[in-house]
């Protein structure tokens, strides 16, 4: 599909050549469909693999030039100027311009894509409005407000070409073959085929400028769906494929022990947590919900479940955050004493010698606790906690809930849980005003049902401030604020696990992501 | 224990002359006379009884005797321990006493099934597999070493040892005492669950297959559809409202199952519609009602016998089926099915965690297999006439 | 007959259209739609409500159903929710897998279940019995236990061990198919089909030889077979002619019922091998409300076993001269 004007000839350089295969557990569904697609996988590859972002974080995690060669920031933070590379080519022999990044930008704010990732652009003026095209190679993108890290959503936003989409009506913009049939990116590689379920495949851009590197090292690039994790192991350590992203804990020593596997491991950007829903009578007073967090070992559950690959989290500030306190991970120790001394405090007493407390009207400390199927993460921090808080007079009844009917419970104003064990991914940029903030304590998110004025007024302040040694005190605080609030028993955050065969060389993983250099990446010649 | 038949009591008068050696053997051993006899089913199952009782009972005194934390399922367990060894017991001197030969009655259909039945050493010992594994399932809160829920993080996936017999899962639970809770689990849906389709299907196939016409149109697109419809769709949805308890999914599997016995049920019939005692019973003028309750299923019963059986296995996979799906019963109840999918993805460095449980089914259904072939082998020719 | 012959073919049809409505119905039924997979922080609401406007969620059910049966008298399968993709396009790639798989599996488990039965029937008591012991056993494994078990073995010890025996665990193609020539392409498909189609046929093959081993025993004790052997005929082609000919017939009409493993029933092997066929694409779609995918699943599910039903009916009466159907 793809034609590449002026071909350049390989250069002579053994480390040209081969194919690089990688499995992971997911279906990229929407594809290179960057407007309607949300998961990890999709897009990490049209940032890294297919399509091109206007920035790209750099290893200190500070914005560096990919498509947009340079950028200025007006003085009052009102706008920002890209100036795109000229030496880029859509796969299909299009220069890539201006009036690209207006059109995905007026496609993105636009509702009717209805697209998922759309609080990128908060901060910044909607529509054709935000937007304005200077000449073919600069482009001026208005903010609403300013925001700490206004820059963030150029990082991820990959930018889609105008001249073959912009014919199609915004509300049917998923039902668009170039998602997942025929993708036509500008990034460093091209698009070959996708067979469902199993396989996505692609091959070296000739045309990649030369000055971000120039045409990848390896001839083609197989992205292999394998839903089953054994199956996965197995194949990274026969060599069948190179890489293994997002291994099970419990197989991390299989690939410590084989030798010619490396296993990555690196803090991540997700965290799993437990939410409380503070609208409940059990879980109303604060002694409680710390009680139900002191008196699990999260410490031994992370060791058992993760092999220990993680560490407990008490906020939802992850390690990677410029402004982490590490003396966080210490807080919250597991106390059962102190559990039952919070418990005894808020009027909870076992009066009727049954093993379980009840408060001073007969409530029995009854709190449900739900969980998605299919998680076994999840399923066993339920149950751990079950076993361990009945020590200290807690009755927890886990309950295990179908994946979107679990979804739909969430979102339900009805909010009929009490607690839940949920997982999240960060952003590098935090805001976590719907799930904590008064005002939106209505919304679908607020299932702690936080009403927490200092909370509100951080929330409020944080994202506005740009100067990191004036806010670093104020993150501090949101941090121990949360640990006093207590809305959920944050548990922790993951450590990343990923497995590259030996025959791949120079591949980065790191935060960004594991795709982040694919670029770079090479294979020993010896072994294609 | 049955009614004794006529043959049965002419065999065993015949044998039980005052022996000593024998009548204190029935006072001691019940069941060992029996097996002396070479009748291994039946005295196999009594000797197990017995024996398995007063074992457990030996070996496990203190839990038997502590009667006061006592829950259901003990009080069960305790019950059909006593009454298992006094029935055993009284069953076995009892015998012993019967009294001398009486008329040479003709021996009928079902004695001469039994006979076959009993030469046919595959089906006696699947019986007696079914037996024990009936017992363990009973025996349950004696038998097993561990509470099957009781995790426990720093004896973690342990290979199998003298502690735990089959190791520990990946929450430190005895995989002994997980299968043998699992065993009553996978049995009860799978006798339920029969239960109920083979009631439906037997009625549905009698009914469609007699009356003929629209109502055998009727019924036959109504397994049609059942046939056809998705049952993992149902499933799903089940799960996905309801949350999936024991109830639920025997009720699902009923419901779905029913089809293949009313074919079959109506086969039969359509076949012994035409026969002369059917015939005799419309001339004489009998409503259909009675001419099916009474004359048909009589008949048919020993497919339906057949049927069950051999349904009963196929219930078992497909309930370890579903669970492996996360469909059925979920974790952490120890179904088999539930256990081999928690095992599944530790498969290279623990395999013992879904293996035992899988063989498990096997053993269970190949036992409910045999069984059933051994009736079908015991049972068609005879019936057939 | 042939009047009931094509008053079955026409309800047929209906039939189908029944089920796929009662399915409908179900997934109406169930907590949650497509919607609701993409709820997080982060998304709004207006996110969620608009996408719900996309799909026509947000209509009541009888509009939904309409538009629905419009389309399917159109010829029109829709959209797939989660991957955006025509439906049509998402079960042409998923049928001919699960096809090719349930395909082979049948036509081995024919092949060799008529040979073991036969062997069992003709053979003395001790191998007759050996024989019905292994059958037995793979007659009672669930399938999904077999394939974790080969998986265990062929894929990921052999290779490790170094046995020059292996297969894949799963997949249908190697990465590298693409650049392969036609007959390296045809070695890879093999080579993927080994591992799930030896399971799904050692399954199936425990059945059918079951059947034909009693029906074996059956023919040879009739009179034709003794006359046969009167007449002097070698015994090879008494038996394998003669009798196996009458004895096939019953066990052809059976083969009417093992038509429904060829559509979805193989969702257990799929998920053990992910093999990406109907059962796999269903089950998913399920869990992500994806309705369109689910409808059309389902609809073609049930036309297959409707008509397959009906050709089992068929072989039954030809077979039969008792059973008649007015």
């Amino acid at each position: 599909m793809a034609r590449m004007e002026g071909e350049r000839p390989v250069p002579d350089d053994p480390r040209y050549g081969g194919t690089v295969s990688l499995v992971y557990g997911g279906e990229m569904d929407r594809g290179m469909n960057a407007l309607v697609s949300f998961s990890y996988e999709s897009l990490q590859h049209q940032a890294f693999v297919n399509q091109m972002t206007l920035i790209r974080y750099d290893e200190a995690l500070e914005p560096a030039p990919y498509l947009a060669a340079s950028w200025e920031v007006a003085p009052d933070t009102s706008a920002v100027t890209f100036h795109l590379r000229d030496d880029v080519f859509w796969h299909d022999g299009v220069p890539t311009t201006a009036w690209d990044v207006a059109f995905t930008y007026e496609r993105a704010t636009d509702p009717r894509t209805a697209f998922p990732n759309v609080t990128y652009f908060d901060h910044y003026v909607p529509g054709s409005a935000g937007v304005e095209v200077r000449d073919s190679l600069t482009v001026t993108i208005r903010l609403a407000r300013p925001h700490a890290e206004f820059m963030d959503p150029w990082r991820t936003f990959p930018i889609m070409p105008r001249h073959l989409l912009e014919d199609v009506p915004p509300d049917r913009l998923q039902d668009h073959p170039f998602g997942t049939q025929c993708p036509v990116g500008n990034g460093p590689f091209v698009f070959v085929s996708h067979r469902h379920q199993e396989s996505w495949t692609f091959r070296a851009n000739p045309a990649f400028p030369e000055g971000l590197g120039g045409r990848p090292f390896v001839d083609r690039y197989v992205y292999r769906v394998v839903p089953e994790p054994t199956p996965r192991l197995t194949e990274i350590l026969t060599g069948r494929a190179d890489v293994y992203v997002s291994v099970e804990p419990f197989q991390a020593r299989q690939i410590l022990e084989a030798e010619d596997v490396e296993l990555r491991n690196f803090v991540f950007r997700d965290y799993v947590f437990v939410v409380w829903n503070s609208r409940r009578a059990q879980l109303a007073d604060p002694r409680v919900r710390r009680a139900l967090t002191v008196g699990t070992n999260r410490a031994a559950i992370i060791e058992a479940l993760a092999e220990g690959y993680g560490r407990v989290a008490n906020s939802t500030v992850p390690p990677f955050h410029w402004s982490y306190d590490p003396a966080m991970e210490g807080l919250l120790p597991y106390d059962p004493e102190e559990a039952r001394a919070l418990l005894a405090e808020g009027g909870w007493t076992d009066r009727d010698g049954d093993g379980v407390r009840e408060s001073a009207d007969g409530t029995r400390l009854r709190i449900g606790l739900k969980y998605n199927q299919g998680n076994s993460l999840r399923r066993g921090i339920a149950e751990l906690m079950q076993s361990q808080l009945a020590q200290v007079g807690v009755e927890i009844v886990p309950e295990v809930v179908e994946y979107t009917t679990l979804q739909n419970e969430l979102g339900d104003r009805d909010r009929d849980f009490d607690g839940v064990v949920m997982g999240f991914v960060n952003d590098f940029k935090l805001d976590d005003r719907d799930i904590f903030h008064s005002e939106r304590v209505d919304g679908p998110y607020a299932w702690s049902g936080t009403r927490n004025p200092e909370l509100d007024a951080l929330m409020d302040t944080l994202p506005l401030i740009t100067d990191r040694n004036e806010a670093i005190g104020l993150w501090r605080r949101y941090q121990r604020l949360l640990v006093e609030e207590q809305p959920f028993t944050f548990f922790y955050f993951r450590d990343r696990l990923d497995a590259v065969g030996g025959r791949l060389r120079n591949a980065r993983m790191d935060i960004r992501g594991e795709w982040v250099n694919i670029r770079d990446w090479w294979i020993d010649p010896e072994r294609r | 224990m049955t009614e004794p038949s006529p043959a049965m009591e002419r065999a065993t008068a015949v044998d039980a002359r005052p022996d000593g050696g024998r009548t204190w053997l029935a006072f001691v051993l019940p069941g060992a006379p029996q097996i002396l006899e070479k009748r291994w089913g039946l005295g196999g199952c009594v000797v197990m009884v017995w024996l398995g009782g007063l074992g457990v009972l030996g070996l496990r005194w203190r839990a038997v005797l502590d009667v006061g934390g006592y829950s259901m399922d003990e009080w069960v367990a305790l019950t059909t321990l006593v009454l298992g060894l006094v029935l055993a017991w009284g069953w076995s001197v009892t015998r012993m006493r019967t009294a001398e030969s009486p008329a040479r009655a003709e021996p009928s259909p079902w004695d001469e099934a039994r006979t076959v039945f009993g030469k046919n050493r595959l089906a006696v010992a699947g019986l007696l597999a079914i037996v024990a594994i009936y017992l363990a399932a009973l025996w349950t809160p004696y038998l097993a070493p561990y509470d099957p829920m009781a995790d426990d993080l720093t004896r973690r996936l342990m290979a199998p040892s003298g502690d735990h017999l089959l190791g520990t899962d990946e929450y430190g639970r005895d995989v002994l005492s997980r299968l043998l809770f699992g065993a009553r689990i996978s049995l009860s849906i799978g006798l339920v669950a029969v239960a109920i389709s083979v009631t439906i299907g037997t009625i549905l196939g009698a009914v469609a297959g007699y009356i003929g016409g629209w109502v055998d149109g009727l019924i036959m697109r109504l397994v049609d559809l059942v046939i056809s419809f998705p049952s993992l769709v149902l499933l799903v949805t089940v799960v996905a409202l309801f949350q999936p308890s024991l109830f639920v999914i025997i009720v699902v599997l009923g419901l779905t199952q029913w089809p293949g016995a009313t074919r079959l049920v109506r086969g039969e019939v359509l076949s012994l519609r035409e026969r002369e005692f059917v015939l005799a019973a419309r001339a004489l003028g009998f409503s259909r009602a009675r001419i099916i309750a009474r004359h048909l299923l009589p008949n048919v019963l020993a497919t339906v016998i057949v049927v069950a059986t051999l349904g009963i296995g196929q219930t078992i996979v497909l309930e370890a089926g579903l669970s492996f799906l996360g469909l059925g019963v979920q974790s952490p109840t120890p179904s088999w099915g539930t256990m081999v999918n928690d095992g599944r993805d530790h498969l290279t460095s623990e395999w013992w965690l879904s293996t035992v449980p899988g063989l498990a089914i096997v053993f269970t259904v190949l036992a409910f297999n045999v069984v059933g072939d051994g009736l079908r082998d015991a049972l068609d020719p005879r019936m057939r006439g | 007959m042939k009047a009931y012959v094509v008053r079955r073919i026409l309800l047929a049809v209906p039939m189908a259209l029944a089920v796929a409505t009662l399915v409908f119905l179900l997934v109406h039924l169930a907590p949650g739609d497509a919607a609701d997979v993409l709820v997080r922080p982060g998304v709004p609401e207006s996110v969620a409500v608009q996408i719900r406007a996309n799909y026509g969620l947000d209509q009541p059910f009888a509009v939904q159903y309409a538009r629905w049966m419009g389309s399917l008298v159109r010829g029109d399968l829709a959209y797939s929710f989660t991957h955006g993709r025509p439906v049509a396009a998402v079960l042409a790639e998923a049928l001919p897998n699960t096809l090719l798989l349930s395909a082979l599996a049948l036509l081995i488990a024919f092949g060799l279940g008529v040979l073991v039965g036969v062997v069992q029937a003709i053979k003395p008591r001790s191998t007759d019995s050996v024989l019905s012991v292994v059958v037995l056993v793979f007659y009672s494994m669930p399938e999904f236990l077999l394939g974790l078990l080969l998986i265990l073995i062929f894929a990921y010890h052999a290779p490790l061990e170094g046995w020059p025996v292996r297969f894949p665990a799963s997949g249908t193609r190697s990465p590298g198919y693409e650049v392969m020539d036609f007959g390296g392409r045809l070695a890879d498909r093999l080579y993927h089909l080994v591992l799930p189609v030896t399971t799904l046929s050692l399954v199936l093959t425990a059945g059918v030889s079951r059947y034909v081993r009693g029906s074996m025993l059956e023919v040879i004790r009739q009179d034709f077979v003794r006359t046969a052997r009167a007449k002097g005929l070698p015994e090879r082609s008494v038996i394998w002619k003669h009798a196996l000919r009458n004895a096939l017939t019953p066990v052809i009409t059976q083969l009417g019922l093992y038509l429904p493993v060829l559509f979805g029933g193989t969702v257990l092997i799929e998920a053990v091998f992910g093999w990406p066929g109907m059962g796999k694409i269903v089950v998913d779609a399920i869990g992500e409300r994806d309705q369109p995918v689910i409808l059309a699943g389902s609809l073609i599910f049930a036309l297959m076993v409707v008509l397959a039903n009906l050709v089992a009916d068929i072989l039954y009466a030809l077979v039969d001269p008792r059973i008649r159907y007015d």
